[in-house]
Formats: structure tokens, C-alpha cells, sequence
């Protein structure tokens, strides 16, 4: 209660505050959040792993979404929770390559037309009209629609050509992600979170274990795509953003310590099993990934975004060294692609590869753009 | 272990003592640049220290287009043949001197003259004429119809009243004595090797910085406690082991640093022994090239020469796998006999000279590593670590080796025909495949990207199968700076193109 009245006071001290001096919660920041209650009361966590599939959590926990989703138990409020909750991560990563797909196709034929030396034929044209349609297309899948076959098909050129110089030309499909993320979208969808919330008494920690969310909010508008953990953001000043991105960069490490600080006192405060959990699954790290995974989206339309997201990956990669969080990477490639740096990103998207092959089609598209932006480029090498 | 220890603590005072005075930004390089002469740039070092020193007509801005730096604008020829580019008023030389257009005219004829071998003389070979109109304005005319000139003018103008004659000579006194138009001007060769540099006062854009020190750092392992222990700003490249650490500490930033960079062990294929492709393969299975990288970092391991996240991989191109049964069967077939010890042929043994440079240790650690794997097969390796001089002369222009391990670094166009190329100023292996040189040249001709995608892919087959040398591995690559330095925007090559807007407090 005391550290209830604690935050609530840190929260309210931050209204007053200005967008330009954000405050960082000093005082015990994961009150109220899983992190506590997970620490402090391990046998709730026990008892979730128990009612809904400790293998699902174990994907959803090392960002293995698709695996997650078939290990959930569909018996319980839990683990279905689970499973709309992986769903939904699933469909926010197609969301991000549907929306680098759709950019860089209509970049890829507007920098077409803009250099003479480039001319685009009949099969540019038609591929132009089809990456058009995508919406339509997407319009005739749902959830129960068999994506293997979609994904298997777009590995593959859906169309090659002869050049005149008798260069074999391939063309990859430019609508996969749209209709994979309204596959993904509808899955989630078909659980009410709303419902199995009052089902069970940890369906609540279902919700909220392993995200920055800090309570059970609305349910079934907190898992939706766009979602904005706001509780979160606000709570540690980043929400609005700060400005500009000097402050920011130092804020984002107030907001680290701080975080850290009262993860250092859970740990003092918690039962063994609560400490080997900590320790173990790096729960505060996870907390703040997550954290600052929300706040690059909330803030990839702003000039900020390239920082905040290194930022992002210098926590993720602290985090869980090695790991690879698809929302990370696929936020950063759309960043990339949007600065500019067209052939940068594919390095980014080549570690989203490993899990998600079916990004082969969107990195031959990135790929036909960035050669197509350098093409009267000398080029450099150099030793060493 | 004391002499390491007793290293740092030297370097650390150096580093203390030197920082007396204003504040500058401190960055470190494994070698420091061999020559500051942007006509002579062979290495990543010397690419870097030129960004600061000289400048093109244009360069890239924050999204990579290219902007006019030199130049305020150009008109393009109706049958793009020629071209006119007026250049900026007011831009003067870091000994005063106006920056005038036969400063423009004469650098395109030092870069294109045969007598001064300019490793970088390929930047201008599509200018056919340059004249000068004007004190401020120039035509070129070009070799065939271009489309995006100022994309190609981007390499650096040096000062004309510098020098007697567009015959460059890289001993020249130019390399000690550069000059520019950038925003940083060259003050002092220091006896540590490091190189430091003061703002330009006249320099006709900003700078937010005072004062750069390159230091060379020839052990990577000491650069990041250097930057942990703020007797540094900037490390160019971090290696894989301390990117924990550095991502654990406040006080620094980390950027992705990818240079679409490669190592490789090149054969010389001029030899008799390596010109056989059957030895050529032996070799190549005997290499165990995921143990070579264990020790040095995390990277991926290539199979030919582009890194992995690039368009032009071909991925339906597999590295080859250690298999030393294999490439004994081989040395048979090409006439070898194993005597239990050694692999001899009409009573020599097989013995290979293997050279890499001495400044760098990560190297030198790779040779020992190669040497240990094939002695074991009975291939005897005699390494020779050579100086930057020695490098120069018996890798770039004698091609006197065995067999060569290097990096090759590329920016965003990984253009691989220097070295691949039958005719390329950097194909030390002196490899030659007709049907190469053919899909190169087109693929720098066409304006398809699709096309050139696919040639420059079946160039990567082509090459894997032709064996020239052994494609190792693109490394993992940061580069990290102290939180106090703001504003930073890293080029994805070049580092330092927008440092005139770095700052520090």
C-alpha cells in the first residue's frame, strides 16, 4: 500500500511537471507492476505456469511467437490469453513489414521513374497495380487460413523474366505481409480478454508477464495493435516524449537506473524462489526491453526515432545478450528505410531472417531499391 | 602479463597528459593512416582521417543523397555528355589559399594520370575532359551519356598550388604536410604516431568541435577501457568481446558500424603450386574457418565476396566445410605424397609463404591459427608480417606472397570489380575468368537493378567455384562513443562525414 501511495504521489508530482524536464520515478518504479508480484509471490507464477503451459511462456518469453502460440493450453483462460497475446505480437511484426513493404514498393517505383537511365516495363507495371491491391487481397484470408502455403509461395520469385541482355529478372510478391497480419490479427482476436479475465484469478498476470504493461487496463483494448501502453509510458515521463533528444538520451538512462534500482530492492525483499526467478529470467531487463520497445513505437514517426531506438537495442541486447526481438528489428528497419539508409536496414532485417524466413521477399524488394538509389554510385573499398 | 598492464598504464598517462588542455575528441584506430593523401587511400584509417581534412565537389547528406559540398549546383548537358558546375564562393585552403576551379581541374588529372598510379584513379575514369571556365566554374566532359553525375563526385580535391605537377608521388612531401578545404586542419604528426587536428577558423561551413586527436591504439583490447576510463571519445570498431561491457555502461553510446567488410585468404594464383585447382581446394577444406573465428568475435561466415545481408549474396551458394579426408584425396590427385610428416611433391615439400600486416594483431592471431590447422595436415606455413611500406610493395604492386590475409571493407555499392576484375587495381590474387570480367562490366553499366543483381550473383558463384581465395567471415561491428559527445551521426563508411556537427560540452 505504501509503495501504492508512493508511485501514485511520483505520478501525480510528474503532471505538474513540464514536457521539457521529464521525471524518472526514484522510488520503488515496479510497484504495482508483474515484476513485483512475480518476485514477491512466486506461487502465482508456478500456478500460471501450471494452468496454461510453461512451454508457451518459455517461447513467448525468448520472442518465439509462432511457437508460443501452438504450445498454450486452449483449456484455460490463461492459456488462451496466451495465446492472443502471441498472436498479437505475431501480427504487430507483419504489421511493421507490411508497412516497409508498402513504402518501399511504392519508393522503389517512384525512384524508377525518377532516373532516366531506368526505364520500367510491362511486368513493373503490373507488379505496380498488384501492390496496390494488398488490402483487397488480404480481404480473402482469415484466421483459419493455411499461412504455410502463403509463405511457401512467396519465397520463390512469383514471376521471372528474360532482360534483353538475357539476365534472368525475378519479381517476389509484394502483398505477403498484409494478409499474414490480418491472418495473425484474427487469431488474436478470437479470444476475449475481457472475459477470461474475470475467469480466473491469474489470467490478469497472463496479461501483463513479460510486457511493460503495469495493470490488466482495458483488456481487450490493450491488446490491440497499435497499443500504447500509456499506464507505463506516463509513469516514467515518456509520455509525452521528451525533447529533444540530448535530454532524452539522458533520461532514458535515468529511467534504466531507476528501474534497476528497485529491482535491486525486490531482490533484497523477495522469497528465494522470487530471487532465483529475478536473477534467472533477468525479469527487470525484460520489463524495461519491453518498456522501451513501446516507446519506440509510440515514437517512430518523430525525428527521435533513430536514437531512441539504438537505445532500445543497446537495452535489448543488455537484456537477453544474443537474443533477437523481431519488434525490435523490425521497427529499426522500417527506421532505417525511412532515414534513408535503404541498404543498412538489410542488415538489420538479415537477423530477422533466422526466424522469420518469409522476410526473403521483402529483402529482395529492400534490395532491388538500394541498388536501384546507387546505381550511378562509384563505389568504395579499402582495406581493413 | 605485467607488460600488458604496465602498456595501459603508460597509454592512460599519455592519454591523462595530453587531455590537459582544451577538450577534444579523442578517437582511436588499431593503425594509424600510413599517408594523409587522398589520391594514395588504401585503408579504412586514412578513409576516415581524409573525411575530416578534404572535401569533394559533393557528398552524401543524413539520408545519403548526394548534396553539394564543393559545388552549389550543376547543369547537365541535353545529351549528358558534359556537364557545368559552379562552385562555392568564399571556400578557402587551410593555409589561406582561395579554393579556385584548377584546384577542381587539376586533382581529376593527378587522380586519371598513368604516372600516379592512383589507387583511386577509377573515381574519374568516366571523365574524358575536365576544363575550367572560370575561377569558379568547370566543365567536364564524360567518356559515355551519364545520368546522376554528382554521385560520382564525391572524391576529394586536393590544393594545385601544393604541387609542381599532376604527376603525384605518394613519397611526395603532400603526405606530410596535407591540406584541405574541411573542417579540420592538420597541426601536428605526433612522435606516438597520433595525428592531431584543430577547427578550421576560415572553414566556409560550421564545426561545433575544437580539436580531433587520432591515437593509434594497436591493441583493440585496450581501446574500449581507454573509452570506459574517458581517456578516448571514440572507438572506430569494437571488438565483439567488450560490446557487453560497453552496452552495460552509462557513459557510453554504441552505433552500428557495418562497412560491408570481409575477411579472406587470398592464393597467390601467379605461383605454380596455387595456380593448381586442386591444391587451391585442398587448402581451402584444410581451413577450419569456424574455429579461426571463435577466438576473435561473432560474425557470419561467408561464401563469397559480399556479406551476407547484401543484395548481391547468393545464397544458393554454400561455404565450403572443413573436411581434411577430402583434401588429402586431392593433394594425391594433384601429384602429392604424404610421407606421415609432410605433403612433398618430386621431393619438396608443400610449403606456403603467408604474409598479413604486422600492426594488426587480430590478424596475426588469425595466421597462427591457419598455420597451426595445415601444419597439422602436413602443409608447412611460414608467416611474414609485414610493415605498411613492405605491404605496399610486395602485395599491391610486386604481388610477391604465397598467401595473403586481409579485409576487404566496401561501401553501400559493393563494387567487388577491383578486385575480381582480370584488369582490377586490387586483385592481388591475379584472378582472371573471362566470363567474370564480362557480368562485372555489365553489371556497372546497367541501369536494371535486377539485372545487376543477378550478374553480380552469378559473379559470386562463379568466383566461389574458381577458388581465388577463401571467403572467411564479415564480423559483427560497432562503433561506440562517450555519452558526452552529442549530435552524432555516424556515415555507414565513411564515419566521420557529418562530424562538423558533433559536439561535445
Amino acid at each position: 500500500m505504501r509503495r501504492f501511495l508512493l508511485i501514485s504521489a511520483t505520478v501525480l508530482l510528474h503532471g505538474a511537471c513540464s514536457e521539457r524536464t521529464p521525471v524518472v520515478p526514484q522510488t520503488h518504479p515496479l510497484s504495482g507492476t508483474w515484476v513485483e508480484e512475480v518476485s514477491q509471490h512466486p506461487e502465482r507464477f508456478e500456478t500460471l505456469m501450471q494452468a496454461s503451459g510453461k512451454s508457451g511462456w518459455t517461447h513467448l518469453f525468448s520472442h518465439e511467437y509462432r511457437q508460443a502460440y501452438t504450445a498454450f493450453h486452449t483449456s484455460t483462460p490463461e492459456g488462451r490469453i496466451g495465446r492472443a497475446r502471441a498472436a498479437m505480437e505475431m501480427a504487430r511484426v507483419y504489421n511493421d513489414l507490411a508497412e516497409i513493404q508498402r513504402w518501399v514498393v511504392q519508393k522503389y517505383y517512384s525512384s524508377m521513374e525518377k532516373n532516366p537511365r531506368t526505364t520500367s516495363g510491362p511486368n513493373d507495371q503490373a507488379f505496380r497495380i498488384q501492390a496496390e491491391t494488398c488490402e483487397q487481397k488480404a480481404s480473402q484470408v482469415d484466421a483459419t487460413t493455411d499461412e504455410k502455403a502463403l509463405i511457401e509461395q512467396a519465397m520463390l520469385p512469383v514471376m521471372e523474366d528474360t532482360s534483353e541482355s538475357g539476365i534472368i529478372r525475378a519479381w517476389y510478391e509484394p502483398c505477403l505481409y498484409v494478409s499474414l497480419r490480418k491472418i495473425w490479427l484474427e487469431r488474436a482476436q478470437r479470444v476475449s480478454v475481457q472475459t477470461e479475465l474475470s475467469a480466473s484469478p491469474t489470467a490478469e498476470l497472463a496479461l501483463a508477464i513479460f510486457s511493460s504493461r503495469i495493470g490488466s487496463g482495458s483488456g481487450e483494448t490493450q491488446l490491440a495493435l497499435e497499443r500504447t501502453p500509456e499506464d507505463a509510458l506516463r509513469r516514467y515521463g515518456l509520455l509525452p516524449a521528451p525533447k529533444p533528444a540530448s535530454p532524452l538520451a539522458s533520461h532514458l538512462r535515468d529511467v534504466t537506473d531507476s528501474i534497476t534500482r528497485d529491482g535491486t530492492i525486490l531482490h533484497t525483499q523477495a522469497p528465494e524462489l522470487g530471487r532465483i526467478l529475478l536473477d534467472d529470467l533477468a525479469l527487470v531487463n525484460r520489463f524495461r526491453q519491453d518498456l522501451f520497445l513501446q516507446f519506440a513505437r509510440t515514437t517512430q514517426d518523430t525525428e527521435q526515432r533513430t536514437a531512441i531506438l539504438r537505445h532500445l537495442s543497446q537495452s535489448a541486447t543488455a537484456a537477453s545478450p544474443g537474443a533477437r526481438v523481431p519488434g525490435e528489428l523490425s521497427l529499426t528497419t522500417k527506421a532505417q528505410i525511412k532515414n534513408g539508409r535503404t541498404r543498412e536496414s538489410l542488415d538489420t532485417l538479415n537477423r530477422l531472417h533466422t526466424d522469420f524466413p518469409e522476410t526473403l521477399s521483402l529483402q529482395e524488394w529492400i534490395g532491388d531499391l538500394a541498388i536501384l538509389e546507387s546505381l550511378d554510385r562509384y563505389g568504395d573499398s579499402k582495406e581493413n | 602479463m605485467h607488460v600488458r598492464i604496465s602498456i595501459l598504464i603508460a597509454s592512460l598517462m599519455a592519454l591523462f597528459l595530453g587531455s590537459a588542455n582544451a577538450s577534444p575528441l579523442r578517437y582511436a584506430e588499431d593503425r594509424a593512416p600510413g599517408i594523409i593523401h587522398p589520391v594514395f587511400a588504401t585503408t579504412m584509417s586514412e578513409a576516415r582521417i581524409n573525411e575530416l581534412i578534404f572535401e569533394g565537389l559533393f557528398a552524401d547528406n543524413l539520408e545519403l543523397m548526394s548534396t553539394p559540398k564543393l559545388a552549389t549546383d550543376f547543369t547537365l548537358s541535353d545529351d549528358r555528355l558534359s556537364m557545368i558546375i559552379r562552385l562555392k564562393a568564399g571556400v578557402k585552403w587551410h593555409d589561406d589559399t582561395d579554393f579556385t576551379a584548377e584546384d577542381v581541374v587539376f586533382s581529376i588529372q593527378a587522380y586519371k594520370r598513368p604516372a600516379t598510379r592512383s589507387p583511386e584513379a577509377g573515381r574519374v575514369k568516366w571523365i574524358a575532359e575536365a576544363k575550367a571556365i572560370d575561377s569558379l566554374s568547370v566543365e567536364l566532359k564524360f567518356v559515355a551519356e551519364e545520368y546522376v553525375p554528382e554521385d560520382k563526385l564525391h572524391f576529394k580535391i586536393i590544393p594545385k598550388h601544393r604541387f609542381k605537377s599532376a604527376d603525384l608521388k605518394r613519397t611526395g612531401p603532400f603526405r606530410n604536410q596535407p591540406i584541405g578545404t574541411g573542417p579540420f586542419k592538420v597541426i601536428g604528426f605526433n612522435p606516438d604516431n597520433s595525428v592531431s587536428l584543430a577547427k578550421f577558423q576560415s572553414y566556409h561551413g560550421h564545426t561545433k568541435l575544437d580539436e580531433v586527436i587520432m591515437r593509434e591504439v594497436s591493441d583493440p583490447n585496450y581501446q574500449s577501457k581507454l573509452l570506459i576510463y574517458q581517456s578516448l571519445e571514440t572507438i572506430v570498431r569494437v571488438l565483439p568481446k567488450d560490446i557487453a561491457m560497453l552496452q552495460n555502461s552509462r557513459d557510453v553510446d554504441l552505433y552500428p558500424y557495418q562497412t560491408n567488410s570481409w575477411w579472406y585468404l587470398g592464393f597467390n594464383l601467379r605461383k605454380r603450386s596455387l595456380s593448381d585447382d586442386l591444391v587451391r581446394e585442398a587448402v581451402h577444406l584444410l581451413v577450419d574457418v569456424e574455429h579461426l573465428l571463435a577466438p576473435i568475435g561473432t560474425g557470419e561466415i561467408l561464401s563469397g565476396p559480399f556479406v551476407k545481408a547484401s543484395p548481391f549474396y547468393n545464397h544458393q551458394v554454400r561455404p565450403r566445410l572443413h573436411n581434411p579426408k577430402r583434401a588429402a584425396s586431392l593433394l594425391e590427385d594433384a601429384g602429392y605424397i604424404h610421407d606421415g610428416k609432410r605433403w612433398t611433391k618430386n621431393g619438396k615439400p608443400l610449403v606456403f609463404k603467408i604474409a598479413t600486416l604486422k600492426d594488426l594483431p587480430t590478424a596475426q592471431d588469425v595466421v597462427i591459427n591457419i598455420q597451426s590447422q595445415l601444419m597439422k595436415s602436413g602443409i608447412t606455413l611460414e608467416p611474414t608480417f609485414m610493415t605498411v611500406p613492405e605491404w605496399k610493395r610486395n602485395v599491391w604492386q610486386a604481388r610477391e606472397f604465397d598467401l595473403i590475409l586481409s579485409q576487404w571493407s566496401f561501401d553501400r555499392n559493393e563494387n567487388i570489380y577491383e578486385q575480381f576484375h582480370s584488369k582490377g587495381t586490387r586483385n592481388f590474387t591475379s584472378y582472371a575468368n573471362s566470363d567474370v570480367d564480362n557480368w562485372l562490366e555489365a553489371a556497372r553499366k546497367t541501369g536494371d537493378p535486377k539485372e545487376k543483381k543477378s550478374l553480380y550473383r552469378q559473379a559470386h558463384a562463379q568466383i566461389h567455384k574458381d577458388n581465388p581465395m577463401v571467403f572467411l567471415w564479415t564480423l559483427d561491428s560497432y562503433a561506440a562513443l562517450s555519452s558526452d559527445v552529442s549530435n552524432v551521426v555516424i556515415h555507414p563508411f565513411y564515419f566521420f562525414t557529418w562530424a562538423d556537427d558533433w559536439q561535445l560540452p
